[in-house]
Order: C-alpha cells, then sequence, then structure tokens
C-alpha cells in the first residue's frame, strides 16, 4: 500500500457523505421523478467513479426491468432497454436475493447471465441494490464497471444508504401524485354533482308544476306532489346509494310500491328478473309505478277489497346486444273502469314521458276487467 | 302578466329541446300558457336541425346536453338563420361552447317568469 492511498480511501468516504447530503436535499426539493432518478444516477456515478449507472424499475405485470433513468448510456438504452424480472438478470437476482448483489468479474459469475446490452458497453463487473418500495419494491440501482473490480464494504454501504434515501424520496413523489389526483377528482366530482342537484331541482320544479291543483284543496295538491316526489327520492336515493349508478327494478318496485302492499304481499304481487337500470331509467320505472298505484287505489282494483295487481317483467329475446325489458302491470277483480275524461299528468306521464325517456313504448288499456299497462324499453349497458 | 309582453309573445313559434321528458313537458306548459304554439319537444340535434330547416320557429329554448351530444349544431343552425335562442342548463356559463356562447342563459331549475321576460326580449 503507498502512502496515498487511505488519503485517498479518505477522500472518496468524504465525498460520498457530500453526494448523500446533496442528493438528500435535491430529492425533498424535486417533484419530477425523472428528474430524482436523473440526478440519483449521476451523483452516484461521480461518487464512485464509476460512469455506467442506472435504475430499473420493476413492472411486475409485464415480468420485467425497465432502464427507467441513467448515465452515460448509449442512444436508445435509458427509458427502452428492458430485462427480464427473472433471477436469471442481474436486476432479477438483485430483487430475489433482496439485498446487494456485488459480482467484481462477469466472466466468472455463475448466478446470472449478462445482457448483451451490458457487454456491448463493455461491462466488467457490477453491484446491484435493491430501491425498496412501499408495497413491493420499486426497482434496482445498477452499477456497471469497465473494469474487474471488488466493491468494498464502504461502497456498498454507500450504495445501499443511497438507495433508501431514493426510495423514500419516490415513495413521496408517488404519494404526492396521488394527491394531486385525487384533489382534482374531488373537484371534479363536487362540480358533477353540482349539476346532478340543479337537475333534480328541475326535476322537482316540473313534478310540482305539472300536479294539478284544479279541483283539489290545498291539503289534496299537497298530498299528491308529496307522493310523487316520495317516488323520485326512493329513485334517486337507490341511484346514489349504487357504487355505479344503476339500479335493480325490484328493489325500486318494492319500495316505491310498499305502501300499497301492506294489506300483505298477494294484493300487489312483484315478479321480475334482476337487472340493472340507468339513473335515468330507474327514475322514470319509479315514478311510472307510482302513478300506476296511486291511480289504481283511487280508480282501480287498489281500491276493492277483493282487487288484486301483477307486476313483472322480464327480458325479451336476450341477444347479447339489443336487449329489452317487457314490464306488465295488470289489475284484476277491481271495479268497471272507463278511459279518463282529459288526459291528466299520470296519463301522460304513463304514456308519453315515460316511453319517451326509456326509448320504448309503452301502452295503456282500460279493459273492463282490469287497466293493463305494457312497458318495453331497452336495457342500457353491461347486464353482468 | 305583463300585457305587453304577452302581446309580444301570443302566437309566436317556440322551438324547445330538452332530452329530459319531464322537464320538456314542463317547459312546453309554460310556453304555452304564455300564449306560444310549441315546436317539439325534441330530444337530439338532428331532429331539431329537421324541425328547423323545415318549418323555422320565432326563436327556441335549447337545454345543453342532450341525447348525443350538445345543442351547439342547434344553437349555430339558428344563428344562420337569424332566429333567437335561449339556453338552459345546469351548468355554468364557462362551459358553454360555439354558437351557445353568446345567448341568453338561464340555469336550472326554470324560473317561469325568468323564461317569460326572456322569451319577450328575443322575438321583440
Amino acid at each position: 500500500m503507498t502512502a496515498s492511498e487511505p488519503q485517498k480511501a479518505h477522500e472518496q468516504l468524504r465525498r460520498q457523505r457530500e453526494v448523500l447530503a446533496d442528493f438528500g436535499l435535491f430529492a425533498f426539493r424535486c417533484d419530477d421523478m425523472d428528474g430524482l432518478l436523473h440526478r440519483a444516477t449521476e451523483l452516484v456515478s461521480e461518487a464512485l467513479g464509476v460512469p455506467l449507472v442506472k435504475v430499473l424499475e420493476h413492472r411486475p405485470e409485464r415480468g420485467e426491468m425497465l432502464v427507467r433513468s441513467g448515465v452515460n448510456w448509449q442512444e436508445g438504452v435509458v427509458g427502452r432497454e428492458t430485462f427480464g424480472d427473472h433471477e436469471k438478470s442481474p436486476g432479477g437476482y438483485a430483487l430475489k436475493a433482496d439485498g446487494p448483489v456485488v459480482s467484481p468479474d462477469l466472466d466468472l459469475e455463475d448466478r446470472f447471465e449478462t445482457p448483451d446490452v451490458l457487454r456491448r458497453h463493455g461491462v466488467m463487473s457490477m453491484v446491484n441494490v435493491v430501491i425498496a418500495g412501499e408495497d413491493a419494491a420499486f426497482g434496482v440501482l445498477e452499477v456497471d464497471a469497465r473494469e474487474r473490480r471488488d466493491f468494498g464494504d464502504d461502497e456498498v454501504a454507500f450504495l445501499r444508504t443511497y438507495a433508501n434515501l431514493l426510495a423514500a424520496a419516490i415513495e413521496r413523489l408517488r404519494t404526492h401524485d396521488e394527491l394531486r389526483r385525487s384533489v382534482r377528482e374531488q373537484g371534479l366530482l363536487a362540480r358533477e354533482l353540482g349539476h346532478r342537484v340543479r337537475n333534480v331541482l328541475g326535476l322537482v320544479r316540473a313534478l310540482a308544476s305539472r300536479t294539478s291543483a284544479e279541483g283539489r284543496t290545498a291539503e289534496e295538491f299537497r298530498a299528491a306532489f308529496i307522493e310523487r316526489l316520495h317516488a323520485l327520492s326512493v329513485a334517486e336515493g337507490l341511484v346514489f346509494a349504487s357504487t355505479d349508478e344503476r339500479v335493480d327494478p325490484e328493489v325500486l318496485a318494492r319500495e316505491v310500491l310498499a305502501p300499497y302492499r301492506q294489506d300483505g304481499p298477494a294484493r300487489l304481487v312483484i315478479d321480475g328478473v334482476s337487472v340493472r337500470l340507468s339513473a335515468r331509467q330507474a327514475r322514470m320505472f319509479g315514478l311510472a309505478l307510482h302513478e300506476l298505484a296511486t291511480n289504481a287505489m283511487k280508480h282501480g282494483a287498489l281500491g276493492v277489497p277483493d282487487g288484486s295487481v301483477r307486476l313483472d317483467w322480464h327480458i325479451e329475446d336476450a341477444e347479447e346486444t339489443q336487449r329489452r325489458l317487457s314490464m306488465t302491470w295488470q289489475e284484476a277483480n277491481g271495479p268497471e273502469i272507463t278511459p279518463p275524461e282529459r288526459k291528466g299528468f299520470g296519463t301522460r306521464l304513463l304514456e308519453d314521458v315515460v316511453a319517451h325517456e326509456l326509448n320504448g313504448e309503452a301502452e295503456l288499456d282500460y279493459a273492463r276487467r282490469g287497466l293493463t299497462y305494457r312497458l318495453r324499453f331497452q336495457l342500457e349497458g353491461d347486464q353482468t | 302578466m305583463n300585457h305587453d309582453m304577452r302581446a309580444t309573445l301570443s302566437g309566436k313559434r317556440v322551438l324547445v329541446v330538452d332530452d329530459e321528458w319531464l322537464i320538456a313537458l314542463d317547459v312546453q306548459d309554460i310556453i304555452e300558457g304564455l300564449g306560444c304554439s310549441v315546436m317539439g319537444p325534441v330530444a337530439s340535434a338532428s331532429a331539431a336541425l329537421e324541425l328547423i330547416s323545415t318549418d323555422p320557429p320565432d326563436c327556441a329554448v335549447l337545454d345543453v346536453h342532450i341525447l348525443n351530444g350538445t345543442s351547439e349544431p342547434i344553437a349555430a343552425a339558428l344563428q344562420k338563420r337569424g332566429c333567437p335562442f335561449v339556453v338552459v342548463t345546469a351548468y355554468q356559463r364557462s362551459h358553454l361552447t360555439g354558437a351557445l356562447c353568446d345567448a341568453p342563459m338561464l340555469i336550472k331549475p326554470i324560473d317561469e317568469r325568468e323564461l317569460e321576460r326572456t322569451l319577450a326580449g328575443l322575438v321583440r
């Protein structure tokens, strides 16, 4: 050993400590992942006096490790070159080893194979350390020397500290990104909610102004309006409660028709398959059921002791893309009925609004033996 | 109701575009109550454009987000014919694009008297 060697070693240690401090501060202030990783490889290269340094990002879903960042590599390597994440690649081996892997002479290395791109760059020895992550490792920090070189304990310790500092900085940036995204989403959601509230208020206004006040006392008007509002709010409530804004008509029918089934379910039988209605379809379906039930109570089968109603629906010709729902409301054993003289809001809703909104057909048949209402409309979106 | 406004609006033909049929029905009844006749209501741009090309209205009430898109092409067609219109929306003005931008705007839910005043201003 020459006299200058301890001095050189001392100088190198001092330099490594400086690099750690510099990088720590840089990482703390940096808010760009690519900038962070690039600076990381630059400083490691400088501190160890090794030109080729890279960060491999593990992409488990693709079974590969991408050269995410690096210094002094030929064009086309950084951001492009990938290695398998299996044990036969240096990076994959480091991930599994879960500790620093030193390879002082790649010609003698038998734990993994040397990728062509490293041979092309004349790499003879290497040391790899894992960059940890919150759930799984982010990847591997690789230092590649062009000469045979035994990386000493101090150098390996430096790299481990460095990689851990880098891991913390990466995690911090990821959390920042997630927070930023979530703040953006919150803002969008709040605005979307604002539109929805305004739309629902528009519907409430329409229900209030279309509920006839003619020939009614204020109390009767209030009752009629509040019942319609109830049907709308049941449907709206179910839309809000579901995670995908879809509503099962059976749940909806049971809730809207509950006041008419207090004498037992036989009075108003509900029999239908489980499907998924969109928000708009659910609102219209709920309003239609309410109009039918309140009408049956006043003029039809639900107004007499022996009368009954059967509500059923099924899917017509179950072709994958064009599935239509066919619903029937059939009253039986009620009083003799006659068509109303003028078309009130209830009739308009059942015949025009519901059919239009659902892009389907509605048919209201005032047969003497009991009213029949048929509704056919196309189901929207995925039904599975 | 203001007599001048009523006289101005009497007999005018108003195109109503809204894809929420319950709201369209409401707007239709309000407008008919003002002595106007309603064209439509229609729920899509294609249906509205067909009406406009065969039989132009005196003015129009446009919802912004309608079936298969927005009312922008309807607004453009109306503008070309010098036919005035009012935009009804649950959104803010900053969301309006193209020919919808400069028109008078009402925020949902509709206020009847505001709609009346705006329509009277359009066809005067």
